[in-house]
């Protein structure tokens, strides 16, 4: 049925494809993902459009996530969309311009707790979004990101959904890493129950 | 499913930001360790609220309780009060730059504050 709908809306012209033209995909905790592409006009308002109905809904904090700005995962090779291939400031100035009228449709409801984050840290947007979800503190096999400039558009740096525990991986020890260090706590069930 | 160990934490974290812990997890700022050479088993950080109170929070990650040496910051006679959760497990008087010896119990989520 979400196949249908996909391929109804025109899906596969909106998303990323592999440099051989075929649609990025990535199969993910029991689910089968596709990309949207940066390049799309779609793209230009999605994050806007849903974020208005979320707020209509009394929602305040709005997370992106897998928008890990500049890892892999931005590469879009859908020669079709006119874009640089694969990758460009293009992709930055979109996703400037989606932060900010999510900003500006916040302010203009008089949002108090207004929250904006997005998937790892990035100086590219730190002046946008006020948290970065990152994973367990005690991952140091992977790189480390300290989002310094952070400090010049906040006054706090905040993390949120670190993983600290999650279904089969995450160990107590990552658990109370994420509470001592003052990470908002986040444990992913990914479907099973509690 | 969380463990025993797990829950414990999640309980004490919980009643910890309904007490005093807020000024610190959420809205403090990191400092250098206050506790020197702490072994790989035992979390902790040194945190400092708005006021300019300093905390130290940590958790054992042995099986049984473990004594640790921290140095009591400044210069001038303090309050020393240990939490786990919302409750005050002890008090007492200590001196700046004196060592103080921590005793602290396995997998719970402990904090001290110097006033």
């Amino acid at each position: 049925m979400l196949e249908n709908f996909f391929v109804a809306d025109n899906g596969v012209n909106l998303c990323r494809t592999k440099l051989d033209g075929s649609l990025e995909t990535l199969n993910l905790e029991g689910r089968i993902e596709v990309f949207l592409c940066r390049g799309t006009e779609y793209i230009k308002t999605f994050m806007q459009e849903t974020s208005k109905t979320l707020f209509d809904l009394g929602i305040t904090a709005i997370h992106n996530d897998f928008d890990q700005l500049m890892a892999l995962d931005g590469a879009s090779f859908n020669k079709s969309l006119g874009h640089l291939i694969p990758y460009g400031s293009w992709q930055i100035d979109v996703m400037s311009k989606v932060y900010s009228e999510i900003i500006a449709e916040a302010k203009s409801r008089n949002i108090t707790y207004f929250y904006l984050t997005k998937e790892w840290p990035t100086e590219l947007f730190n002046m946008k979004i006020q948290g970065y979800q990152v994973r367990n503190y005690k991952s140091l096999n992977d790189t480390t990101y300290i989002p310094l400039f952070h400090y010049v558009y906040h006054d706090f740096v905040s993390s949120i959904y670190g993983f600290g525990w999650m279904q089969g991986t995450a160990t107590d020890d990552d658990l109370a890493a994420m509470l001592i260090y003052g990470q908002l706590p986040g444990m992913a069930f990914w479907q099973s129950t509690i | 499913m969380f463990s025993a160990n797990a829950k414990n934490l999640l309980a004490d974290y919980f009643k910890a930001m309904k007490n005093r812990a807020k000024a610190y997890l959420f809205y403090g700022r990191l400092l250098k360790p206050l506790i020197h050479s702490a072994p790989k088993t035992l979390i902790n950080i040194t945190w400092q609220d708005s006021i300019g109170n300093v905390s130290v929070f940590a958790t054992n990650m042995l099986t049984t309780r473990t004594t640790v040496a921290l140095k009591v910051p400044g210069a001038t006679k303090k309050f020393l009060k240990i939490f786990n959760g919302n409750k005050l497990v002890s008090s007492t008087e200590v001196n700046g730059g004196e060592n103080y010896n921590w005793e602290i119990p396995a997998w719970r989520l402990l904090y001290l504050i110097f006033f």
